[in-house]
C-alpha cells in the first residue's frame, strides 16, 4: 500500500473538486463543527486538515485517533462559504487510514456484522418479542442479501481494508506480549 | 397526491430496536391510504456512519444493489430512517448524474446478479407527510388537537445534509418539521444549537463525547420551555430516548424529557387508539403529556 499515493490521489481530487487556494481560513467550519466546540478546537479541528490535505502534510493525520471523532454531521461542509468538501475529505483519509488497519473496532465490528448478516443490526428474538407485542410480524431473514455483500466487499478494497485492520491488531497485540515478557525478566 | 408506488425500506433499526415506530409509519400510510409495499431482496443501505467511513465505493455499490432491488419491482423507494435515507438518496443521486460511476459499479453489481439503469428515486417517509399529502390535509384531518403542548424539534442531520444531494429543507434553518408539529395543533420553540448533530455519530469512536452532546441539547430544550421533543430520526431516538439518563448524567437539570417520533402524535391527532401505538416501549415515559392530550 503506497500512502503517498494515496495521498496525491486524495489532495488531486479535493482540487479538482475546489480550486486549491479556495479554503482562505476563515474558520467558518471550525465554529460550525459541534466536535470542535466540545473538544476544544486543540483537539478537534476541520480546517486543519483542509490545511493539512491541500499542503501533502495529510500523513501526520492519519493515525490520530480524533481524525474518527468526525459524526458527519456535515455542518462544516454546508457552511463553508467556499464549498470546500470538508466532511468529505476527512471521510477520504479514514479510508485511507483503513488501508492502513486504522480503523475503530465499533466500526469494524458493524461492518462484519453486516457482511455475515446483511445488516447492521440483525435480526433478534428480543427484537421479534417487542414487536409481538404490537402486533407486528417477525423480521423476515434473507441470508442472499449477505452473499451479495460478501462478493461486493471482495470486488472493492473493503475486505482488503478489514483484514488489514485484523492483521494490524494481531500486530500490536504480539508487539505488547513480546514487551510485557521483557519486563517479567527483568 | 403522487401516483409512485413505493417500495418500504424499514432499514434494521426501526424494526429491531424501535418497532413502535414502524407501527405509527404503518398507521399513517394505511390511514393516508398511501401506495407503499413491502418486498423482498433489500439489504443494509448501508449504514453511512460505518461502512462507508472504511470504504465508500463499496457503500456505493451495496447501496446501488439495494435501488436495483426496487428498480426490478418498477418501484420507487421511501424510507422512515434518515441514514438510510442520506445513503440510498445520496447513491440515487450521485449513479443518476455520472452514467461512468453507475457502469463502473455495474461491473461489480453484475457479480451478484444485479444491475443498476438510474431510475429509482428516494423519498423520506416526512417528505412524504408534506410533499404528497400536505400540511393542508394534515391539519384538515386533525380531530384531536394537540392544543397547550409546547415542544422542541430535532430534524437530524442526515435528512439534510449534504444538501445539494438531499434537497428536503433549508439545510441550515429547516422548517418543515416545525410547521408538521404545527398543523397539530401543538407550539414549537426555537433553543441555542438546534441544528448541532445528536451525538449519535460519534459513538463509535467516543460515546462519552456522543452522550455528552445529547446533555447539553436536552438541557438547551428544557430550558426553552419544551415539554416534549419531537422527532424524525431513529438514530436521534436511540439518543435522546434510549440513552437519555445517561446523557443527563452529567448536566444540571436531571428533568426527563418525553420524546415522541412525529408520526406518532400525527396519529394521536387524527384519532387512531393509543393503545395500538406503543407508548409503553418507550424508555422514558410519556404518561404525563398524554395525560395532558388525551
Ligand atoms: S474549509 Fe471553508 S469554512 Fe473551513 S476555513 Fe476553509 S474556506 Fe473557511
Ligand atoms: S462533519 Fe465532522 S468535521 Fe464537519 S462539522 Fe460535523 S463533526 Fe465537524
Amino acid at each position: 500500500m503506497n500512502v503517498e499515493k494515496h495521498l496525491e490521489e486524495i489532495s488531486a481530487k479535493l482540487a479538482k473538486r475546489v480550486d486549491t487556494k479556495s479554503c482562505f481560513a476563515c474558520g467558518t467550519c471550525v465554529a460550525a463543527c459541534p466536535i470542535s466546540r466540545l473538544t476544544g478546537p486543540e483537539t478537534y479541528h476541520p480546517r486543519r486538515v483542509v490545511k493539512a490535505t491541500l499542503e501533502g502534510e495529510a500523513a501526520t493525520l492519519l493515525a490520530e485517533p480524533t481524525l474518527w471523532l468526525c459524526t458527519s454531521c456535515h455542518a462544516c461542509l454546508e457552511h463553508c462559504p467556499q464549498k470546500v468538501p470538508v466532511s468529505e475529505l476527512i471521510k477520504d483519509l479514514q479510508n485511507l487510514a483503513s488501508s492502513m488497519g486504522i480503523t475503530p473496532e465499533d466500526i469494524v465490528a458493524e461492518v462484519e456484522n453486516i457482511l455475515t448478516t446483511g445488516w447492521a443490526l440483525a435480526p433478534s428474538e428480543q427484537a421479534n418479542k417487542k414487536r409481538s407485542e404490537l402486533g407486528l410480524p417477525p423480521i423476515p431473514i434473507d441470508n442472499h442479501g449477505a452473499k451479495d455483500l460478501q462478493k461486493i466487499a471482495k470486488a472493492t478494497n473493503l475486505q482488503e481494508r478489514l483484514e488489514k485492520v485484523k492483521q494490524r491488531k494481531a500486530e500490536e497485540e504480539q508487539a505488547l506480549s513480546v514487551t510485557e515478557e521483557g519486563g517479567g525478566m527483568s | 397526491m403522487s401516483n409512485s408506488s413505493w417500495a418500504l425500506y424499514m432499514g434494521c433499526v426501526i424494526p429491531n430496536r424501535l418497532p413502535y415506530m414502524e407501527v405509527a409509519v404503518r398507521e399513517t400510510l394505511q390511514y393516508f391510504e398511501i401506495d407503499a409495499h413491502d418486498i423482498d431482496g433489500f439489504s443494509c443501505c448501508p449504514n453511512p456512519l460505518t461502512l462507508p467511513h472504511i470504504d465508500h465505493h463499496a457503500a456505493l455499490v451495496i447501496s446501488a444493489r439495494n435501488l436495483a432491488v426496487a428498480e426490478k419491482q418498477g418501484m420507487d423507494i421511501l424510507t422512515p430512517c434518515n441514514g438510510c435515507f442520506e445513503m440510498l438518496k445520496g447513491s440515487a443521486v450521485c449513479l443518476h448524474d455520472d452514467k461512468e460511476l453507475r457502469e463502473e459499479v455495474n461491473t461489480i453489481l453484475a457479480q451478484t446478479g444485479h444491475e443498476y439503469k438510474g431510475t429509482v428515486k428516494v423519498k423520506h417517509f416526512i417528505q412524504l407527510l408534506f410533499e404528497d399529502i400536505g400540511f393542508g390535509t394534515i391539519a384538515e384531518s386533525v380531530i384531536y388537537p394537540l392544543k397547550d403542548l409546547t415542544v422542541a424539534v430535532h430534524v437530524g442531520c442526515h435528512i439534510l445534509r449534504p444538501s445539494n444531494l438531499l434537497n428536503v429543507d433549508d439545510a441550515q434553518r429547516p422548517t418543515i418539521l416545525h410547521q408538521l408539529v404545527r398543523a397539530l395543533g401543538a407550539k414549537t420553540v426555537q433553543f441555542p444549537d438546534e441544528m448541532d448533530c445528536c451525538g449519535y455519530g460519534t459513538r463509535p469512536a467516543d460515546r462519552d463525547l456522543a452522550l455528552k452532546m445529547t446533555g447539553i441539547k436536552l438541557e438547551n430544550m428544557k430550558r426553552a420551555g419544551a415539554e416534549a421533543l419531537v422527532l424524525i430520526c431513529p438514530a436521534c431516538t436511540l439518543q435522546f430516548d434510549l440513552m437519555q439518563r445517561l446523557a443527563l448524567r452529567d448536566v444540571e437539570d436531571k428533568t426527563p424529557l418525553p420524546v415522541f417520533y412525529y408520526p406518532e402524535l400525527l396519529n394521536l391527532a387524527v384519532g387512531t387508539p393509543p393503545q395500538k401505538l406503543g407508548f409503553e416501549q418507550h424508555r422514558v415515559k410519556v404518561d404525563p403529556v398524554l395525560a395532558k392530550l388525551l
